[in-house]
């Protein structure tokens, strides 16, 4: 079925605050579930999953270490969406106060790696270079992303939306290009998530690495894409998409969407409303 | 009085106030623009900029009248100015005034279609409200190229599934609207008869026939995206789409009198006469739910009330003499305001201000404009700025809607410099609530700066924590609750601004100023939020309600009042603190007036005594 790309903008605040956030998180949130749905079709899929592992009304609080341009964040068992565009803030905030030109966040045991190439577009647009690894927890849920590598350029200024390229063991949905592994990429950006600790665990990884655009050329070290994936132990084929133009498409043509994904997220933002009784009737204008 | 002090400050003759201007410089209000604009001296026009606390508080915006600026009045100079034509091509109307019918709209090279289906007439007075079980009127506004036959069932579609219907990108918004039962049949009877109908009679009713019921577009039931419009797009301006189809709802509402009447009597039916069609409008109710709007899009708020301050202290900063010909366009509207508002019922609120207060202001002005014109002082006093001797005087009426309207009929009196601050308007509307990373001192000193308003707020005070919003069951209808009785304050509405700047301001206090506010997100990440809000604050002025609004004291109808004016209304009537009433549109012009491009000088009609 058609969905709008404004629909979409108007009814996730409350869907997302009914899978256990706060209002002000789910305001927070909402950017990333539109553009997951929008860019990978992935946005309904990423509530959906938050709803069924919900154990109480709310999810509990990251717990978090910082140590100069490092930062650790545990996220056991909680859906990344909610916290997506704060690990991108963080990284940005470290990379933009580092010595070393370069900020690093690795978050453990969050669900839902949908929501990643999303940070990496939100590091883009603040004008990072941004390189991110997700591995997810073993072994692998049916429902959740696969591990990949993505890496962005700082936007192009003017552009509304900045194109992504991501990097996958398996391709994203839909990715139109496949990237050839003699593509090159910045070494030491790829390096400084490879340095990132590891859990103990099979948890799942959201390593980040950003560094601003005028980080020294030694930084930008340039290798062929095939090196990198080895260094990461990642294999498979390489592509790029250009969110720019999914999320163009959507808001200018709507989305298409299954009836049934689209009514479960009307059912989930309408958990919002109170029962109607005549003392609430006459609380109403 | 409200916020005499800063004001008086701003309303000084000596341009040298202070040290710096009372509010930020938003972004896109660049030096070079002004210097397009003929602003000599920047520093002086900004500081005549009024203060957000003379201009925020809940009891000075219920007060706010409507001005160019609002959507109503630039949507129909827009559609004059293109000379706009819309045009009946469908009309299957029945005696009681049930059936259909199609427009075909030609605006700026492009076509729509905007077909209606009228039901027939019920026992019950529909109010309008969301929760209401039905409608008279459902309609639909959509690309041309969609065709008679998908538009029609598009209809049955609304019709039959309601709030459950689906639609797609080439529709652009439904729209509902009700009758006036007494007055719409009055108006049948009247034309079938032969007769015009007795528009005292009709004035009695507030001067309408239909009602607006709601429009739902950008994105509701799958319409096309608001956003998805290029700059150009006849429908770009925000709330221009709403406001056509309570225009169309007006035409509408004629179309089928007359048709009805036809049927009824098809030798001796009369039409309606086209003096009678501009002075009626069409009725409009809001309730508490435009209070939740308001507060969820801050840098619309600023976009709105930013260019319309920044005329107001263009024209403050002009000096004398005054041109005869502004003070006579003053004069006139002045007139005009004051008779409209004699007219208009009087208000059962005791906090709104009568009516007849407001005209008795109008013309002591009408009186002082003259007295300027002619010696060039107000209250035999030299006025060496005449319009800031003027708001003066306003003031000195002892009403803050008096004073308001006077710069509501100045702003009308300079439409070259207003008019291109409306221009500001799509560059300011841009601009997004976004995190920006910086230390926690610095944003502790934000709020210290832009909020103060809200830490000077005694949350200890009985009835300071009195209400929640909510969405009730009944298709998500908001409504106000009592804290600590109704149940569903987890899932209430965020409107409580004040109170989030607050919490956020004692969560920061005991942290590092040097630590980065993402760091504190990230353990915090519910404050990201109105992190970005006091963020936003920093650059966009008038971008915050400066109140409580959960205090038992606070009143909806303030902000309902105050988006009622952005919308374009004149004059709103409180039927009680959360429910206000109005009638958009009353003197606009007709669609035949509209095509042949020739302004029409519309606002505050003359209702009673018949024709002009």
């Amino acid at each position: 079925m058609h969905v709008s790309y404004g629909e979409l903008v108007r009814v996730c605040p409350e869907a997302i605050r009914m899978t256990g956030f706060t209002y002000g998180q789910a305001d927070d949130a909402v950017e990333g579930i539109v553009w997951s749905e929008c860019v990978l079709g992935r946005g309904y899929d990423l509530l959906r999953m938050a709803d069924e592992r919900r154990a109480g009304k709310q999810w509990p609080k990251p717990r978090l270490e910082v140590q100069t341009d490092t930062a650790r964040v545990a996220l056991s068992g909680l859906p990344a969406y909610g916290f997506a565009a704060r690990l991108a803030d963080l990284a940005a905030e470290l990379a933009e106060s580092s010595n070393r030109n370069v900020g690093r966040v690795n978050a453990h045991g969050a669900f839902g790696g949908w929501i990643v190439p999303y940070i990496v577009y939100r590091l883009s647009r603040r004008g990072l270079r941004a390189a991110v690894l997700w591995r997810p927890s073993s072994p692998l849920n049916v429902d959740e992303a696969p591990g990949m590598l993505m890496l962005a350029d700082p936007t192009t200024p003017g552009a509304a939306v900045p194109a992504l390229s991501v990097i996958a063991a398996v391709l994203l949905p839909n990715a139109e290009q496949a990237v050839s592994p003699e593509m090159t990429v910045p070494l030491n950006l790829v390096r400084s998530i490879d340095a990132a600790d590891q859990p103990a665990s099979d948890e799942s990884v959201i390593a980040i690495a950003a560094m601003p655009d005028s980080a020294s050329a030694d930084m930008l070290e340039a290798v062929p894409l095939s090196h990198a994936l080895d260094e990461l132990g990642l294999v498979g084929a390489a592509a790029s998409l250009d969110a720019s133009e999914r999320v163009s498409a959507a808001v200018n043509r709507g989305l298409s969407v299954s009836p049934e994904k689209h009514a479960f997220l009307n059912a989930l933002s309408q958990r919002i409303r109170m029962p109607n009784t005549e003392r609430s009737k006459s609380q109403a204008g | 009085m409200p916020g005499v002090s800063g004001f008086a400050e701003v309303l000084a003759d000596d341009p040298s106030i202070g040290s710096a201007p009372h509010v930020p410089r938003p972004p896109y209000l660049t030096d070079e623009w002004l210097h397009d604009h003929g602003v000599s001296d920047i520093g002086v026009l900004l500081k005549r900029l009024r203060r957000e606390d003379d201009v925020m508080r809940p009891e000075v915006l219920r007060a706010i009248k409507a001005t160019r600026f609002s959507f109503a009045r630039s949507l129909l100079s827009r559609m004059t100015q293109n000379k706009w034509r819309i045009k009946l091509i469908h009309l299957d109307i029945d005696e009681v005034g049930a059936g259909r019918l199609v427009y075909a709209i030609h605006a700026e090279g492009r076509e729509f279609l905007f077909a209606v289906m009228s039901f027939p007439p019920q026992e019950v007075e529909y109010a309008g409200r969301i929760a209401d079980g039905g409608f008279d009127f459902i309609g639909t506004i959509v690309d041309a190229s969609r065709g008679h036959d998908r538009v029609m069932k598009e209809l049955d579609e609304f019709a039959t599934k309601l709030w459950a219907g689906r639609t797609d990108n080439e529709t652009y918004g439904w729209t509902q609207a009700n009758r006036s039962n007494r007055f719409f049949d009055h108006t049948i009877e009247s034309l079938a008869s032969g007769r015009q109908p007795d528009i005292d009679y009709l004035a009695s009713g507030g001067g309408y026939i239909v009602r607006n019921a709601g429009y739902f577009g950008n994105g509701r039931f799958g319409t096309r995206s608001w956003i998805s419009l290029e700059p150009g797009h006849p429908f770009s301006q925000p709330y221009h789409l709403d406001l056509l189809a309570l225009y169309l709802f007006r035409t509408v509402g004629f179309d089928i009198v007359e048709a009805a009447a036809r049927r009824r009597n098809p030798k001796g039916a009369v039409a309606l006469r086209s003096d009678l069609k501009r002075k009626l409008g069409i009725g409009n109710s809001s309730g508490v739910g435009m209070v939740a709007a308001l507060i969820r899009w801050p840098a619309w708020m600023s976009a709105y009330n930013f260019p319309r301050e920044l005329a107001l202290a263009h024209i403050f900063n002009q000096r004398g003499p005054i041109a005869p010909d502004r003070a006579e366009r003053i004069r006139d509207l002045l007139d005009r305001a004051a008779r409209y508002y004699r007219e208009q019922p009087d208000c059962p609120v005791p906090e709104i201000e009568r009516p007849v207060r407001l005209a008795n202001g109008m013309d002591e002005l009408a009186a002082a404009t003259e007295e300027l014109l002619r010696t060039g002082r107000i209250d035999g006093e030299p006025a060496s700025h005449p319009w800031i001797a003027l708001s003066k005087r306003a003031e000195r009426t002892g009403s803050v809607e008096v004073r308001e309207q006077i710069h509501a009929v100045l702003i009308d009196a300079f439409p070259e410099f207003s008019d291109a601050c409306a221009g500001l308007f799509p560059k300011a509307m841009k601009i997004g609530r976004t995190f920006r990373p910086m230390a926690v001192g610095h944003l502790r000193s934000l709020i210290r700066n832009r909020f103060a308003w809200a830490l000077s707020i005694d949350y200890d005070t009985p009835g300071a924590r009195a209400y929640f919003w909510y969405r009730s069951d009944e298709h998500g209808e908001n409504r106000r609750g009592e804290i600590g009785i109704d149940p569903g304050e987890e899932n209430q509405t965020f409107v409580d601004v004040a109170g989030a700047v607050n919490a956020l301001a004692r969560e920061l206090a005991p942290l590092p100023p040097e630590m980065g506010v993402g760091r504190f997100l990230m353990t915090a990440p519910e404050y990201a939020h109105v992190v970005t809000r006091v963020q936003l604050a920093e650059h966009l002025p008038y971008s915050e309600i400066r109140g409580n609004l959960i205090d038992q004291k606070f009143l909806p109808m303030d902000g309902i009042r105050f988006l009622l004016s952005m919308m374009g209304l004149e004059c709103s009537h409180p039927h009680n603190t959360r429910w206000v009433k109005g009638v958009f549109l009353q003197g606009a012009p007709t669609p035949e007036e509209v095509a042949t491009g020739q302004g029409v000088d519309w606002i505050f009609p003359q209702l009673i005594q018949g024709p002009e």
